[in-house]
């Protein structure tokens, strides 16, 4: 799909780079023709992490999903993190999430670094009695 | 955790290594073997734990990645796994269910993605990311999200077969 922006939309555009809200114009642009298509569809953020998700949220849970996932700023990158979040708890049912459920990648990331940290030379099978020494 | 016990709970976030038999053996067994092999993963792995986000950055992991995988077993998968649970912040895991993701994302073809060079190119890729280049935000969970925010990638191209086997 071709787009013509006038003078006025092309400042704002480049303002909005600079911000860091997308990672290029055509980032920027596929975004806004996505949210024009698709109005329901809104900000990730809109949709707290584990409500009612719909059909088309739960396939964001594939990796394929990455081809729109573009990861532009910093608040959309953890709006998407949120969407993963969601269906995966609603898919594992609660047992694995992004950084909530039973397990995730924040938890995991948080019990590695005591163990990353501390000499190897001491290892045992016992890993919580080891962490406490 | 490195093939090591905590009760129920499950890591296989990040790659999971109940298949990685030889490097559990690494971890669990005392050998001199194997301690000699553990001193030279943890001395890699430690070479970049306090290393600053520069333009050398990169290289040193790139380096770090090389060290770590020349031990037997200790393949791309498990190799990333180590070094992004020890950088979280910078380090990405490349694994067979997030290679194509990753290319995906990043242009680098998966063959390159796997050998140092790519995964050099690939922290290149993630530290001119809008996304990892934001300030620390100030208040709690945004702010753990964003100290983790480079390994957390895998959540948007990890495959899921782990968690779909034991969900």
């Amino acid at each position: 799909m071709n787009v013509t922006l006038t003078g006025e939309g092309a400042k704002l555009l480049t303002e909005l780079i600079e911000r860091g809200d997308f990672a290029d114009p055509a980032d920027a642009i596929e975004k806004a023709l996505r949210a024009l298509l698709n109005p329901r569809s809104g900000s990730p953020n809109k949709e707290p992490a584990g409500s009612g998700l719909s059909a088309a949220r739960v396939q964001k849970c594939r990796p394929e999903a990455v081809a729109v996932a573009k990861l532009g700023s910093w608040p959309a990158f953890v709006a998407e993190l949120q969407i993963r979040n969601g269906c995966w708890l609603k898919e594992y049912k609660d047992k694995f999430g992004v950084f909530s459920g039973t397990n995730s990648y924040v938890s995991t990331i948080r019990a590695a670094q005591p163990i990353i940290q501390k000499l190897w030379t001491n290892l045992t099978k016992r890993r919580l009695e080891y962490c406490s020494d | 955790m490195l093939g090591l016990i905590d009760g129920a709970a499950d890591y296989g976030h990040l790659g999971a290594m109940g298949a990685a038999r030889t490097v559990k053996h690494v971890f669990l067994n005392v050998t001199a073997d194997n301690l000699e092999t553990r001193q030279t993963i943890h001395e890699a792995v430690n070479s970049i734990m306090a290393q600053a986000l520069d333009a050398s950055f990169p290289r040193r992991a790139r380096r770090a990645y090389e060290i770590v995988r020349q031990s037997r077993g200790f393949g791309t998968g498990i190799s990333t796994r180590l070094l992004a649970l020890a950088r979280p912040d910078i380090l990405v895991v490349v694994n067979g269910e997030s290679v194509g993701g990753l290319a995906e994302l990043s242009g680098i073809a998966p063959s390159r993605l796997k050998k140092p060079a790519g995964y050099e190119g690939l922290i290149e890729w993630t530290m001119g990311r809008p996304w990892w280049r934001a300030q620390a935000p100030d208040t709690q969970p945004d702010r753990e999200l964003w100290l983790y925010r480079a390994a957390l990638i895998d959540a948007f191209v990890y495959g899921g077969n782990h968690f779909r086997k034991h969900s």
